[in-house]
């Protein structure tokens, strides 16, 4: 039957349908041969230096050329919105260039030995003098219980209205109304809901509290507490949003350097200069944010100089980055810290500090930093970020070792000589993070804790943290942002309530020295006056500590001007792309 | 049409919007039994407090009992407001629409080519079973069976991309330094001509290239193999005998040929086009396509309900449909399917 039909498939048939099948694989291949402009290597990309005049024209032409920043993002921000937009990096960002802060860090040179990525660069100084950004100085009364602000004159929003003391008066009566990012910072300052700040003239305002808080005169450095041009936000509010929240949530009603020209959702953000800026003219004409979600492709294409910065590389991508040229890869020590929170109310075992003292002893620290991170991390030893005034290693207890000895001893103390099971909770966004729970879990086996992984989808595993009812043992990576050292311990130990407070317990001490340390008015105060709480929730075991990881980001080596601030954002406007 | 067929898609039709109503109490009645408090979620960590939480649930709606909650978001769906994604803050219906062209563009072109080139090579195979080509479709589709799309995504951007620098990078659906077109069809190529925009059409068709090409290199041996082991089949059957033994001309014996592979042909693209729909997120991850099941997976992960409530509408209305003009088109391909 074969040999009978084998004419259908004759050469003078067969032919015809291979070649068209051929043809179209050709004209897709060529197709792609005709990508549109993929960017030149970077070395390629230079002038030859032989051609003066050349160079000469070019740079000329150059000059008049718009200089773009291409941003290759993981994802899109939230918003723009400073009391609802909150998550990512990129939101944090945004905040930062859409509004700017009363005050800026004043910078100085990496301070750190680790890690070599971060050298030559500058960092901004947590214990030192303030910038005067928006604001030209915050005067806190001998009460300890108002601040006057004085605003600088001249800050214009891209919108064209100037800031005064009715776009802060508004600020924080949003921040009231919406009970949203803004709601934390008036109610941890115990601002007047009635009357939290009161006009003294267009550039001067006074903040109201209700007790004496110390942070009212430094809490205008935090990216999050920022003012808002109302006149504008007005213009689009409706009766149905008097607060204007659509309009804020992708355009930016800020006075920063920076304003929104398009929000593509799911797509890019675009961001331009605000013309009628306070401050020296931003450098880059335009920057885009462009959604990549797919890591391996960032570094692809920062590696062929088709993007200018990459952000969210893991670890090991990072390197490679570092290795390639013309490309740099930056890693600083960050607010970035690694825990384990451990719930007493849903696990009864971690209601003994024994237990949470014996965990404590035998987490690999170090290997975790080294060999999971691959040095883009340090070991966490104390209470709060290392990096911020007032926290310092002095109190640790735990070693730099896994001490499985000690712990076993306070087992058996607690009643636990055969150890227990428990599921340690862990979001499944990140891969890394897996191998974090394995070494926990491995060290932990050596003192009969059997620990069964439980990755949860990323949005599961944060409602669940945040709601507090269902996960024991989770593993959790957080920063606090600000950098006073009051603040530092208060969002995590105050009490059981406060936002950090994954594991809710609490320590009446702590709650008291807390208490009067907010009132102390001075930097050094404040910081002398949380030390005894540093080493109580230390004692205490409120967390497992971990290890901090640094902030990491691969940019083209062009870029120059890279300062890092602690809500793990960066300023266009301090970027030079050459 | 005749009568019998029309009167079949009649009855599909009426049956989709029951259908329907039927999977949006299923998707949300699954949705409300999964953990975790969407109110908290929206918030983050600004949930600093039971006051703020609450003022959440109630902008949310979700203080209300489930069946009101349904009947309130049945009634709003009914009324084209299909709520807001607080991932994006923009109407879900907005972000479908902005999404899903860019997913049907990917997809029917893929699906497009892949018949295309599976029916044209495997009618080919098909006829010689035992031949070269036959023999190095088996061990290919074997190959692109084995090879997860986005992998072979990330291969082909490796080599045409990175290495030989001759495919434009993979960062969406246009080029960055490419001026975007207006929305209007949110089909990026067709909006450029729309705008006379020639920069971006090219850039558009370029940016198109990889991921088409990926969809193909893994999807189309389906369609291949399908269409070979048709033409395998009835390339023995009596009435292509008795065609060929009474002189029939061979044109005409190739259209009996043709018009038998054709039912279980356009089964496997009809399936093919609706796994797609969905299956496609890695791909689009990988070359950056902001389409429509990248949206649906990352509203999954974050808990964004009204968002996957929308996936979950649109992509059973499109499965329904596609299924139907798989029927339609069965029918008419084979006379003696019975509607």
């Amino acid at each position: 039957m074969l040999s009978q039909w084998s004419w259908i498939a004759g050469r003078e048939s067969r032919l015809p349908l291979v070649g068209v099948a051929l043809l179209m694989l050709i004209a897709l291949v060529a197709a792609a041969c005709g990508g549109d402009d993929p960017a030149p290597p970077a070395e390629t990309a230079e002038q030859p230096a032989a051609d003066v005049s050349a160079s000469a024209e070019v740079a000329t032409v150059e000059e008049e050329e718009e200089v773009v920043l291409t941003i290759a993002v993981p994802a899109m921000p939230l918003g723009v919105d400073k009391d609802y937009s909150f998550g990512n990096f990129q939101t944090f960002e945004s905040i930062g260039n859409c509004y700017e802060a009363g005050f800026n860090f004043a910078k100085i040179d990496y301070p750190y030995d680790t890690p070599p990525e971060g050298q030559g660069l500058q960092y901004p100084d947590h214990a030192g003098e303030r910038e005067p950004w928006q604001l030209l100085s915050a005067e806190l009364a001998a009460d300890g219980q108002s601040v006057v602000l004085n605003i600088r004159p001249g800050v214009i929003s891209a919108a064209g209205n100037e800031l005064t003391a009715d776009d802060v008066v508004w600020s924080l009566e949003r921040a009231f109304a919406l009970e949203g990012v803004g709601f934390f910072y008036v109610t941890l300052l115990n601002l007047d809901p009635e009357e939290p700040a009161t006009v003294i003239d267009d550039y001067t305002v006074r903040v109201n509290a209700l007790n004496p808080n110390g942070l009212l005169g430094r809490i205008w450095d935090d990216l999050y507490f920022p003012f808002m041009d109302s006149t504008d936000a007005i213009a689009h509010a409706t009766e149905e949003d008097p607060w204007a929240t659509e309009y804020s949530t992708t355009s930016c009603a800020g006075f920063g350097a920076y304003t929104i020209e398009t929000w593509t959702p799911g797509q890019e953000v675009v961001w331009v200069p605000n013309p009628n800026y306070w401050g020296p003219e931003p450098q880059i004409d335009r920057v885009i944010y462009r959604v990549i979600p797919d890591a391996a492709v960032r570094l692809a294409a920062l590696q062929r100089g088709e993007i200018d910065i990459a952000q969210n590389l893991s670890p090991d991508q990072q390197v490679e980055a570092g290795e390639s040229d013309g490309v740099r890869a930056i890693g600083v020590r960050s607010d970035f810290i690694l825990f384990l929170y451990t719930n007493p109310e849903i696990f009864e075992p971690f209601g003994d500090v024994r237990v949470r003292q014996a965990i404590n002893y035998v987490m690999p620290r170090r290997e975790i930093a080294e060999s999971v991170y691959l040095g883009q991390a340090t070991p966490w030893r104390a209470a709060a970020a290392t990096i911020f005034p007032g926290t310092n290693e002095e109190f640790w207890p735990y070693g730099d070792e896994p001490d499985f000895e000690t712990a076993r001893a306070l087992m058996v103390e607690a009643g636990y000589v055969d150890g227990f099971d428990i599921p340690l909770s862990y979001t499944s966004a990140f891969p890394l993070w897996e191998q974090v729970a394995n070494l926990v879990a491995r060290n932990l086996a050596e003192i009969n804790i059997n620990v069964a992984l439980d990755p949860l989808p990323d949005g599961d595993f944060a409602a669940q943290s945040f709601e507090r009812t269902t996960i024991p043992f989770g593993l959790w990576l957080d920063a606090p942002g600000g950098s006073d050292p009051v603040y530092n311990l208060f969002i995590y130990y105050y009490d059981r309530n406060v936002i950090g407070n994954f594991s809710l317990i609490e320590d009446p001490e702590v709650t008291a020295i807390l208490d009067e340390a907010i009132k102390a008015q001075t930097l050094e105060d404040r910081i002398a006056a949380v030390q005894p709480a540093h080493q109580r929730v230390l004692e205490n075991a409120v967390f497992t500590f971990l290890v901090e990881p640094h902030y990491t980001i691969a940019i083209r080596d062009n870029i120059e001007g890279f300062v890092w601030y602690a809500w793990q954002n960066f300023y266009f406007r301090e970027l030079r792309k050459n | 049409m005749n009568r019998p067929l029309l009167r079949y898609v009649a009855r599909r039709v009426a049956f989709l919007l029951p259908q329907l109503f039927i999977v949006s109490i299923i998707a949300f009645a699954l949705l409300k039994l999964t953990p975790g408090d969407p109110a908290r979620l929206a918030l983050g960590p600004a949930a600093t407090n039971e006051v703020s939480v609450q003022a959440m649930r109630e902008r949310l709606g979700l203080d209300d009992p489930v069946v009101v909650q349904y009947v309130k978001y049945i009634t709003n769906v009914v009324q084209a407001d299909w709520g807001r994604s607080f991932r994006t803050q923009e109407p879900i219906l907005e972000d479908i629409g902005r999404r899903l062209p860019a997913t049907l563009e990917l997809i029917t072109l893929a699906t497009l080519i892949s018949l295309l080139l599976g029916a044209s090579i495997g009618i080919v195979a098909g006829l010689r079973p035992r031949g070269v080509l036959n023999r190095f479709l088996t061990w290919y589709g074997f190959f692109a069976g084995s090879i997860p799309d986005f992998w072979m995504g990330l291969l082909l951007i490796f080599f045409f991309f990175h290495l030989a620098g001759i495919a434009p990078a993979p960062l969406g659906q246009i080029s960055i330094s490419t001026a975007a077109p207006p929305e209007k069809t949110y089909l990026v190529p067709i909006d450029a001509l729309i705008a006379g925009n020639w920069a971006a059409f090219e850039s558009a068709i370029t940016h198109l290239v990889l991921p088409t090409l990926t969809l193909v290199l893994v999807y189309m041996p389906a369609v291949l193999k399908t269409v070979s082991a048709a033409v395998e089949k009835y390339r023995s059957e009596p009435f292509l005998v008795a065609a060929r033994v009474h002189g029939m001309r061979r044109r005409y014996v190739y259209w009996y040929l043709f018009r038998n592979t054709l039912p279980p042909t356009i089964t496997i693209v009809g399936v093919l086009f609706v796994f797609l729909i969905g299956g496609t997120v890695l791909v689009e991850k990988v070359f950056a396509w902001n389409g429509f099941g990248q949206y649906a997976v990352e509203a999954v992960l974050r808990k964004d309900l009204l968002a996957v409530q929308g996936f979950l509408l649109v992509a059973a209305a499109f499965t329904m449909l596609t299924y139907l003009i798989v029927d339609i088109l069965y029918a008419v391909a084979d006379p003696r399917v019975r509607l």
